[in-house]
């Protein structure tokens, strides 16, 4: 039985909070975070922390250099890109982080944020399911 | 005068879980925000650092130095608390020592998480010492359910005990090498395999 290519809930473009980190839940299993960028765009985000799992709902947007801040580590990634730019923690340890057998601090880890291809509809977006779900 | 209490709950996460999320420093001042909301560290010198931090105590903002020492595999002492500054704090009037210690229930896959404090508190405020134990307990438990809400989501997403992002080579924690040198065997965790599979 094929599945529908998109998210049964669509997004309201109208309830959008600007400047905010906005919260939906698509099904029992997806929750994503939408973002209204410049230019008549959205960001759309799995609500997953590529680095541990945290809610990046629950984290912070900062509009005037477009990052997302991570509620749980602080790790801070471009919302444009999606890439992860900081580990704020680096220079509150930096005298700890040698590397050792087990820890290898280069090269940077390449997190991305979890991003969701969306249809524009009128006033509603529409989510295109991943593969997995 | 030595005041003493001890609280002793069961934590349904794995060992290797709950001591791999105390030394995952980087989230104290992010999860934990509401109690710590500023860190920095001082000395450290073998499995202890010295840190000065802010910290929200019932309803003052003060600053304190103290010394969090790792003990493998799963006991924390935090010790030598003392004022950071001379602007009057309760670390003028009372010193204490806590400490934690993680073990495997004996039955279930699940953590007996042990919470030891000792309060040396001056003759004048002993009547109020079931208030600071009160307000010591309050903070300890609030960090400790924002560790386990974050615990139960990470083994909802990935699988219980699942701590592969803690041992990812490019993951700071304190004390990494014997973290792993406690809970490798467990988690079937090979250093060389890791580090060749995510490096990028």
């Amino acid at each position: 039985m094929t599945q529908e290519p998109f998210y049964e809930r669509s997004i309201p473009i109208r309830g959008l909070r600007k400047n905010k980190l906005n919260y939906f839940r698509l099904s029992d299993e997806v929750e994503v975070v939408v973002l209204e960028l410049p230019g008549d765009t959205f960001r759309v985000l799995r609500d997953v922390c590529p680095h541990m799992g945290g809610p990046l709902s629950q984290g912070w947007y900062r509009p005037a250099d477009k990052t997302l801040h991570c509620p749980w580590h602080g790790y801070i990634f471009d919302v444009e890109s999606c890439a992860f730019t900081e580990n704020p923690n680096e220079a509150v340890y930096a005298c700890m982080r040698t590397p050792s057998s087990s820890f290898k601090p280069y090269p940077t880890p390449r997190y991305k944020l979890p991003a969701l291809e969306y249809e524009r509809n009128g006033d509603e977006l529409f989510i295109r399911r991943t593969s997995s779900r | 005068m030595k005041h003493r209490f001890t609280v002793i709950e069961e934590q349904d996460c794995t060992v290797a879980t709950a001591v791999g999320a105390f030394l995952d420093c980087e989230h104290y001042t992010y999860l934990h925000k509401s109690l710590i909301p500023k860190m920095e560290v001082l000395r450290v010198h073998g499995r202890a650092v010295t840190y000065r931090q802010c910290l929200r105590f019932l309803c003052f903002r003060t600053s304190q130095e103290m010394t969090l020492e790792y003990l493998p595999p799963g006991h924390f002492s935090t010790y030598d608390i003392k004022p950071s500054s001379w602007i009057p704090s309760v670390h003028h009037l009372i010193s204490a020592r806590v400490d934690v210690d993680y073990s495997k229930h004996p039955e279930r896959d699940t953590t007996i998480m042990r919470f030891d404090c000792e309060l040396d508190v001056p003759f004048l405020l002993w009547p109020f010492r079931g208030l600071l134990q009160w307000a010591l307990q309050r903070m300890h438990h609030k960090k400790d359910q924002e560790d386990l809400e974050a615990i139960k989501r990470r083994d909802r997403l990935f699988g219980r005990g699942n701590v592969a992002a803690y041992l990812a080579p490019h993951q700071f924690l304190l004390h990494k090498d014997d973290y792993i040198a406690h809970f490798a065997a467990e988690l079937n965790h090979d250093p060389a395999r890791a580090s060749a599979e995510t490096s990028i």
